[in-house]
């Protein structure tokens, strides 16, 4: 089949899904594997006197149990993210001397069965002297209780912009709307809960199984923590059953099954169970957003004052305060911004810590904005959508470096946003929705724009804000005697179809058919070392691109082999139709594998090529690229109730050139879903005692197919200049702008209530939105 | 304790098990018999990610005991290939790209196939019927559009309703 870019190749692993054939790590047999359950703190804050363990160790069939003390000789786990003067909680896969979480891990035990361990793990009980629980952002920023006492505050980390003159430009504007901004804290939710499986192999490695987004930074922690050297580590991602960045980071659970994996010489397995991905694994969002921002009397920006707090949760592992930093980094969006004052900084609280979840910090940026904008738009007497044409950058200023030092890369944001409204019917829609109120139901409509930060990011970059990693992406590629391909990449599929998009991408290059390309991925063992993986909507524009550069180089010794076999001027040649042949005559013409039986079986090798036929090539993208969009919602209130259906949805974006518009698409319907979920139903709650209330799917509201309309989408494609293929990552778009627009929605619906400025919009803020009416 | 032998037709196959009555039905499925297409995702009946068809309805494999199927007929994922409009659903849901990571994609394809045979819905492809039925699956990736289009072209395709009847007697 052919499968050029733009054009939807079928994903082969949905009809393996569909067989049945999935194979995540809980699949991989291993019959002889003791399997691992977790003693978890059942308070949040409490030094950790004694750990008594003694009656788990006499269940039968427990091999052994491990506390802190046995990991003491390891080295604690480190941040991805590590900003000047941060702070680090040099923790650990188990306790150590306090607990900071309800949930924390504080032993393990091996036991033959997963009875026996659960069974015994239960038993585990610890002697511990509880201290005062810091809950919120305003109890952890007064200091009175300190979860690492010896930082002497509860910031992780801060960073600060400053560009202009903004008390100036703020105390001269003609109005200033300034708000507190909630983004509650939600649970990213894979479908499947993480998995580990460790053996240890004959020769001394391990071998690591485990549900990650992040081989390589799994097999560098792991190595890291122990001591391992990294050719000794081997990390397997199979199918990923859903991840959303919650499995980007090294989890202690790796370090911990490879420490007693080696210390018992077994293979050793742990399956997440529902409960413990509640609180075991990282949450997202809850952050906090004051915004003061300036307006002259056309509706004109003229400055932002900001400061934006991450409720960290216990632990600043992983992406420490990186959602906060990119929340910060983007407030301005994709408007011109003269003058700015935003600081962004992250609090340990004692609660499960928060990680990068699908949007990392923008739709937090995108609420708060972009709700700003409705709010001013409606004092000033001005149409929400003119509001947005007054302060886009405008097309022609392009690239164009925000005051927070983004590159706005190309783009047409009135364009897509006239496009989106018009295509939504915003005029009409928005005069009819006052006449359809009927009995308690109330209709709203409302929009939002939002920005995407993508393609993940220049090495440089990655450096100069804090991220250990750099951004840079390698792919091989090898074809094979046969003339058949395989592209080693370090990208993980994890739902995404990142591996299709990837075979699409050399098969164009290479002019085969899409079957002719394996895309192997998810193996340290193959793929090249890269720091960031799949992450940052970086898969295909990132990834996508070392891809074609790797094809390309390939395609060059292909063109020269097949000169030789065609006995040509290697300049007179071209690839096309999967061979090669002489430009402007088909007569002479080789194939693919007549090609590579010269490349593997020479008779003679020409100067500069040597035999075979294998490439490396690495992209390191020299800017980010800024993806952009406009979501339209209508929705319905129940006035009573509280309830809030969205009715319909118009989407529409520019994520440059699109190499499987299905793929494209599936990726904004499922994040506008998701961003359906975190406006409306889900949150993580926690009660008095800083105990986690909603630790089942009974408590916590996933959408369900009946709460999701249907999602039409409007496309413009205009490229990145800083991609060779013009491709900007979509992963997240889907929920960037979504909540701020359900929001306003819901606000026009509620006309005269009192502000709607947390998330979710639960019954009872609608409800109380709308008292303030009455 | 001694084990009872239980009977019970497992994907077209007499299945004759000596495992503990009280062993879980996903636990047998993916221990015992090596079915592992069947995915566990709460473990405590909300997710619908282990639904199987038990006798032609949707089941929470998570919840129901081996002794709960004794006399009857279970279908997981690894039988649908087997069933007349199995082959159908497959290649719809490929097609529309009615899957993401995969992990609801077995029980998706099983309720799809007991909606497709039910004889009490009027109109199979009405999408807001597919809807509500849906709803008893959870699907984190794909906000449903894609599944929900796959069983509407299938329903369309087959122009279902009377013809659901003789397709519930042909396995």
């Amino acid at each position: 089949m052919t499968a050029k870019i733009g054009q939807s190749a079928l994903r082969p692993d949905i009809a393996r899904f569909a067989r049945g054939e999935g194979n995540y790590v809980s699949d991989i047999p291993a019959p002889d594997a003791l399997w691992i359950a977790l003693a978890r703190s059942s308070v949040a804050h409490a030094e950790l006197i004694s750990i008594n363990v003694d009656a788990a160790r006499r269940v039968p069939g427990v091999r052994g149990v491990f506390t802190g003390r046995d990991l003491a000789g390891t080295t604690p786990q480190s941040s991805l993210w590590d900003l000047p003067g941060q702070n680090h909680t040099h923790l650990r896969a188990l306790a150590e001397d306090r607990l900071r979480y309800a949930g924390q891990p504080y032993a393990a035990v091996a036991a033959e069965t997963r009875e026996a361990a659960v069974q015994a793990a239960a038993l585990i009980t610890s002697d511990n002297r509880p201290l005062e629980t810091v809950g919120s952002i305003d109890e952890s920023l007064t200091g009175d209780t300190l979860l690492y006492p010896e930082w002497k505050s509860n910031a992780v980390a801060k960073q600060h912009w400053e560009f202009g003159d903004v008390t100036g430009a703020l105390t001269q504007s003609h109005l200033v709307v300034a708000e507190r901004f909630m983004s509650g804290r939600v649970h990213p939710m894979s479908l499947e809960p993480r998995s580990v499986l460790v053996r240890p192999e004959p020769d001394g490695s391990l071998t690591i199984w485990t549900s990650t987004q992040s081989i390589h930074q799994v097999r560098a922690s792991v190595a890291e923590c122990l001591g391992l050297p990294e050719h000794r580590l081997r990390v397997i991602a199979p199918d990923v059953g859903g991840s959303f960045g919650m499995k980007a980071c090294a989890y202690g659970e790796e370090t911990l099954l490879a420490f007693i994996a080696l210390k018992l010489n077994r293979p050793v397995r742990w399956i997440e169970t529902r409960r413990e991905a509640f609180i075991g694994s990282t949450h997202g969002r809850d952050h906090r957003f004051d915004l003061e921002t300036g307006f002259d009397a056309d509706g004109r920006i003229t400055a932002m004052r900001g400061e934006v707090i991450l409720d960290k949760g216990a632990d600043a592992f992983g992406v420490s305060i990186g959602t906060a930093w990119i929340s910060g980094a983007v407030i301005t969006s994709v408007y011109h911004v003269p003058a700015i004052d935003i600081s962004a900084s992250g609090l340990v609280t004692n609660k499960t810590p928060t990680g990068a979840y699908r949007g990392f910090g923008q739709p937090e940026a995108a609420f708060a904005i972009e709700r700003t904008l409705d709010i001013a738009a409606n004092r000033l007497g001005i149409d929400a959508a003119e509001i947005r044409r007054r302060n886009f950058v405008p097309s022609y200023a392009l690239p164009y470096t925000t005051p927070t030092g983004l590159v706005l890369d190309s783009g047409d944001y009135t364009g897509l946003l006239d496009l989106t409204l018009s295509r939504f019917g915003y005029t009409d829609r928005t005069r009819a929705a006052k006449s359809r109120a009927m009995g308690d139901i109330r209709t709203g409509v409302g929009f939002a724009c939002y920005s995407e930060v993508t393609n993940f990011g220049p090495s440089a970059l990655c450096k100069a804000i804090g991220v250990a990693n750099a951004g840079f992406d390698v792919a091989t590629i090898r074809m094979e005697p046969s003339g058949h391909v395989r592209l080693f990449t370090s990208q993980t599929p994890m739902g995404q179809g990142i591996e299709t998009v990837l075979a699409q991408i050399c098969a164009d290059e290479l002019t085969v058919p899409v079957e002719d390309v394996a895309v192997v991925h998810g193996d340290t063992l193959s793929a090249s070392y890269t720091g960031y993986a799949s992450g940052g909507s970086r898969g295909a524009g990132v990834g996508g691109a070392s891809a074609a550069l790797v094809s390309r180089k390939l395609a060059d010794q292909i063109r020269r082999w097949g000169a030789l076999v065609l006995k040509a001027d290697p300049a007179e040649v071209e690839l096309i139709q999967g061979g090669v042949q002489v430009v402007d005559d088909p007569v002479r013409r080789c194939s693919m594998a007549a090609i590579a039986g010269e490349a593997y079986f020479p008779s003679t090798v020409p100067e500069g090529l040597e035999p075979g036929l294998e490439a490396r090539a690495v992209f390191e993208p020299s800017s980010l690229a800024i993806s952009y969009g406009v979501v339209a919602v209508e929705i319905e209130v129940d006035l009573a109730l509280g309830t809030v259906r969205v009715k319909d949805v118009v989407f529409g974006h520019d994520c440059g050139v699109q190499i499987n518009p299905k793929i494209v698409e599936g990726q904004i319907i499922g994040g506008v879903a998701q961003a359906i979920g975190a406006s409306l139903f889900e949150t993580i709650e926690f009660d008095d005692a800083m105990l986690p209330v909603t630790t089942s799917l009974h408590d916590y509201f996933l959408p369900l197919a009946a709460d999701i309309p249907t999602i039409n989408l409007v496309h413009q494609t205009t490229p990145t200049p800083f991609s060779p293929l013009g491709v900007k990552g979509v992963g997240e778009s889907g929920v960037i702008g979504t909540p701020a627009a359900i929001a306003n929605a819901v606000q026009h619906a509620l006309e005269g209530s009192g502000l709607l400025l947390t998330l979710p919009l639960t019954p009872e803020r609608v409800l109380k939105a709308n008292d303030t009416l009455r | 304790m001694t084990a009872r032998v239980q009977h019970f037709e497992l994907n077209g196959q007499r299945i004759e098990c000596d495992a503990h009555p009280s062993k879980l039905v996903v636990d047998y499925l993916r221990e015992d018999a090596g079915l592992t297409g069947t995915n566990i995702g709460c473990g405590e009946g909300v997710c619908g990610t282990c639904s199987i068809l038990v006798d032609n309805c949707s089941a929470r494999s998570c919840l129901l005991l081996l002794g709960q199927i004794e006399e009857t007929s279970v279908l997981t994922i690894e039988g649908l290939a087997g069933h007349t409009l199995g082959p159908v659903i497959q290649d719809a849901f490929s097609r529309h790209f009615a899957a993401q990571c995969g992990y609801c994609t077995p029980a998706m394809l099983l309720i799809a196939l007991e909606y497709l045979l039910d004889g009490t819905i009027e109109n199979h492809a009405d999408k807001t019927v597919i809807r509500d039925r849906l709803a008893s699956v959870m699907c984190r990736c794909t906000g449903y559009q894609p599944i929900i289009d796959a069983i509407h072209d299938v329903a369309k395709s087959l122009a279902l309703g009377p013809a659901s009847q003789k397709l519930r007697t042909t396995p």
